[in-house]
């Protein structure tokens, strides 16, 4: 069975190569003999890129189908599974490590160049050459590492009965959807890379106006599955991690959140309606950004070139990811110098919507250029000096931190301004009474001497943000008059900066005013902490036996507040039958509306005196809520969305 | 050559963003300052001259039987370099999953002599095919039978 699905499987991505290659070659052809316009060929090549998806498809349920069997003899299978693990890790492990997590991207990848070509080509009918010669570019790029040196269906030497299992820290619920719906959101961006780059290289004026209005659609879409996917990894941190927080700043983590912010970037400067001209570069390169950000994240993620604490699967196709990103980036390059300067911008005023918009966009891109320098800068450095330089977290609290108080500064003016400017009497008036609305954000700063002032100020414009939503959402709904389909039409824009308020709101509030206390207590032993007395019940101990658990230890605390209980908590620690000196701590959360209390198990000695790590994290779930609600905008921008 | 017009809204804008990239870049220069670490292994620290003002990380491998936790949540560990060099680490604070012995951690902190470092963070390595055995284990288990 072992080698019927590894020949199956190798045969089916060989093939695919084969496909994307002639695909290439044949558009190449078409172009050097100016016949791009041929349909039946359009229509052949189309084909070809379906039964490239069938067999990826194909490729991916087979290795799949081997973790499900237990085929310990494919190399894959034997470092990523082992026969107690549910069915539910078991889908965990198809993309938990190097080769399998290319192979499952890569399926995405041709799940969403499929899709679109199937329901968007027909409007880009007089570019489909370019696109596809694109699209097929990518592919051979793709897979060449899956053929070649990551294979995910090689047959290890030794006879394996067992397997190594599962990496602990991925044993949790949130790795089934987090990776996929991020990886899923990072393989979106290739559609608006292939359309900005070949609308750009074709030199179709009238395709360079509209293109980001006709692939609308896949905009929101890779935002809506870049910000769940960043969303469920915070989940993530903040669940299983144990220090209390929901982003670490990371590299793995910077670079996760890199595609997401030239999209919307992009999304916020196609509202330029009248002057789509005077935004051609811009688009196309927002555009391509996207795409070149998520190969970059690859790279980081592959290469073993940056420290960090998510780097599950390293190899050395880190210089091969460069080759890849240096050849997207020259298209791109390309793709800019073939645009022709076309129409100059214009602003009717610098507080209106337009100017806000485009500032918007700006920060965006600085904080995207932030991330990328501080993420290149220590590979540059440790090629020049020979030394290894670290990013420490405190710089991106700082740097970061700042830029994105001044995105949430411009959505906060922005959302005071009127839709249309009038005058600059009228927009100087909202700005006073946007000042006069953060005096008693000023004067509780005051009360705090001003030691928490900036996050006291975004809390300030962030509400600020909140109400000019709201009053839009009921004006709009004044003008709408029992029209229901109009009642939704502009809705969902000031939905999501609602949901970008309330989550900005849940996380200054979590990080800024987080307290933690550690302390050590034996069992039976009780300790006022604060306001809360803690009651040291017992360290319990369960034997698991299944998804590489051997036991899992909890100590089962109480917490009082006036006598009252107000949480029995039990954190812990999983110990895995093949890393046993590597526990993994079980955090227990009480949540609630105004806070969350976490707690956390450090270690314990032989007398069982235990060491606890308690954090109060101060509105937290208000980010969730803000994320939910950001996403259900974007959902309904979507559903809305007319084109393609 | 052609006047600019600091009163049109778009050289104002243009202005504003110059004006936000400049103030950024400083703003990131002065925070560099305390934010660059240098990352060495055990053997390089002990070959690099004794600054106590250096912010470092250093990362090795957890020595076995070398961990020592106290009341205070204060953590004092060994690590070893590829050449088996060793340096101590005294660690305040939260420890992080996977830190055991043998694993491969990132502490990151100031030097106190030449063979130690004072850290307040601890980052640990994940690898995909790290194996120990159960004897290893130092943490104690409350009844377990061994």
């Amino acid at each position: 069975m072992t080698y019927l699905i590894s020949t199956i499987g190798y045969i089916s991505l060989f093939f695919s190569l084969i496909l994307a290659i002639t695909i290439f070659l044949s558009c190449c052809y078409q172009f050097i003999n100016k016949q791009n316009n041929k349909v039946q060929i359009q229509i052949t090549i189309k084909y070809i890129f379906y039964l490239i998806a069938l067999l990826i498809l194909v490729s991916s349920i087979l290795l799949f189908l081997a973790i499900i069997n237990n085929e310990f003899n494919l190399s894959y299978v034997y470092g990523v599974s082992s026969t107690d693990l549910e069915l539910k890790y078991k889908w965990a492990s198809l993309y938990s490590s190097q080769e399998g997590s290319l192979l499952f991207w890569l399926f995405l990848l041709t799940s969403m160049i499929a899709i679109f070509l199937r329901t968007s080509l027909r409007v880009f009918t007089k570019i489909a050459f370019h696109i596809m010669t694109i699209f097929s570019a990518i592919l051979i790029f793709m897979l060449i590492p899956l053929v070649f040196f990551s294979q995910p269906f090689k047959i290890s030497t030794i006879e394996q009965i067992e397997g190594l299992g599962l990496n602990p820290l991925l044993v949790d619920p949130a790795m089934l959807i987090h990776p996929p719906i991020l990886l899923s959101g990072l393989a979106s961006t290739v559609i608006p890379f292939t359309i900005a780059t070949s609308v750009a290289i074709s030199r179709r004026n009238n395709l360079l106006i509209d293109w980001t209005l006709l692939i609308r659609k896949w905009i929101l879409l890779a935002i809506f599955l870049l910000t769940l996917g960043n969303l469920l990894g915070a989940w993530w941190a903040y669940t299983v991690l144990g220090w209390g927080g929901f982003w670490g700043w990371d590299p793995v983590e910077n670079s996760a959140v890199l595609a997401l912010l030239p999209m919307i970037a992009l999304l916020h400067i196609s509202y330029f309606k009248n002057q789509k001209k005077a935004f051609a570069h811009m688009n196309v390169f927002l555009g391509s950004l996207g795409f070149i950000l998520a190969i970059f994240t690859t790279f980081n993620v592959r290469s073993g070139a940056i420290d960090s604490v998510h780097s599950f699967a390293q190899s050395d196709t880190g210089f091969y990811y460069l080759i890849y990103l240096t050849f997207l980036v020259l298209l791109n390059i390309y793709a800019l110098m073939s645009i022709s300067p076309i129409e100059k911008l214009r602003i009717p005023g610098l507080l209106s919507k337009e100017s806000t918009l485009i500032f918007n966009a700006f920060i965006n891109l600085l904080i995207t250029l932030s991330i990328v320098s501080t993420l290149i800068l220590p590979i540059v450095f440790e090629i020049i000096k020979q030394e290894k330089i670290i990013i420490s977290p405190s710089f991106y609290n700082q740097t970061i931190g700042s830029l994105l108080l001044l995105l949430i500064i411009a959505l906060s003016i922005s959302s005071i301004l009127p839709s249309k400017y009038e005058s600059k009497k009228k927009s100087y008036k909202r700005i006073i009474y946007f000042t006069v609305m953060l005096l008693p954000f000023l004067f509780i700063s005051l009360a705090t001497n001003f030691n928490k002032f900036l996050p006291i100020f975004g809390i300030g414009c962030s509400i600020i943000i909140c109400y000019g939503s709201l009053y839009s959402i009921y004006v709009n709904l004044l003008k709408s008059k029992n029209n229901v389909k109009a009642i939704f039409n502009k809705q969902a824009s000031h939905l999501t900066h609602i949901g970008v308020a309330i989550f900005t709101i849940g996380a200054i509030s979590a990080t800024a005013f987080q307290t933690h206390q550690q302390f050590t207590i034996k069992p039976g032993d009780e300790l006022q902490l604060g306001e809360y007395k803690i009651i040291y019940n017992s360290l319990t101990y369960e034997e698991i036996n299944k998804n590489g658990i051997n036991m899992e230890v909890n100590a089962n605390i109480a917490m009082f507040k006036k006598n009252n209980m107000v949480a029995e908590l039990a954190p812990g620690k999983r110990f895995f039958t093949n890393n046993p000196t590597q526990p993994v701590g079980v955090v227990d959360i009480k949540r609630g509306i105004t806070k969350d209390i976490y707690l956390f198990v450090q270690t314990w000695n032989e007398e069982l005196s235990s060491q606890f790590h308690i954090y109060i994290n101060p509105f937290i779930n208000l980010l969730w809520f803000g994320g939910a609600l950001y996403l259900f905008g974007i959902g309904i921008s979507l559903v809305q969305s007319k084109e393609t | 050559m052609k006047k600019i017009n600091f009163y049109n809204a778009k050289t104002q804008l243009i202005l504003l963003m110059i004006i936000s990239t400049i103030l950024f870049i400083v703003f990131a220069v002065y925070s560099a300052n305390n934010a660059f670490t240098y990352y060495l292994t055990p053997e390089e620290f002990i070959q690099k001259d004794y600054n106590p003002n250096l912010r470092i990380r250093v990362g090795g491998r957890v020595v076995e039987k070398s961990i020592k936790y106290n009341d205070l949540g204060i953590t004092k560990f060994e690590i070893f370099g590829e050449n088996n060099t060793k340096i101590s680490v005294t660690h305040e604070g939260m420890l992080p999953s996977l830190f055991g012995p043998r694993t491969f951690i990132i502490a990151e902190g100031l030097a106190i002599s030449k063979e130690e470092i004072r850290s307040k963070s601890v980052i640990v390595k994940h690898e995909n095919e790290f194996l120990t055995d159960l004897e290893d284990a130092d943490v104690y288990v409350p009844d377990y039978p061994r």
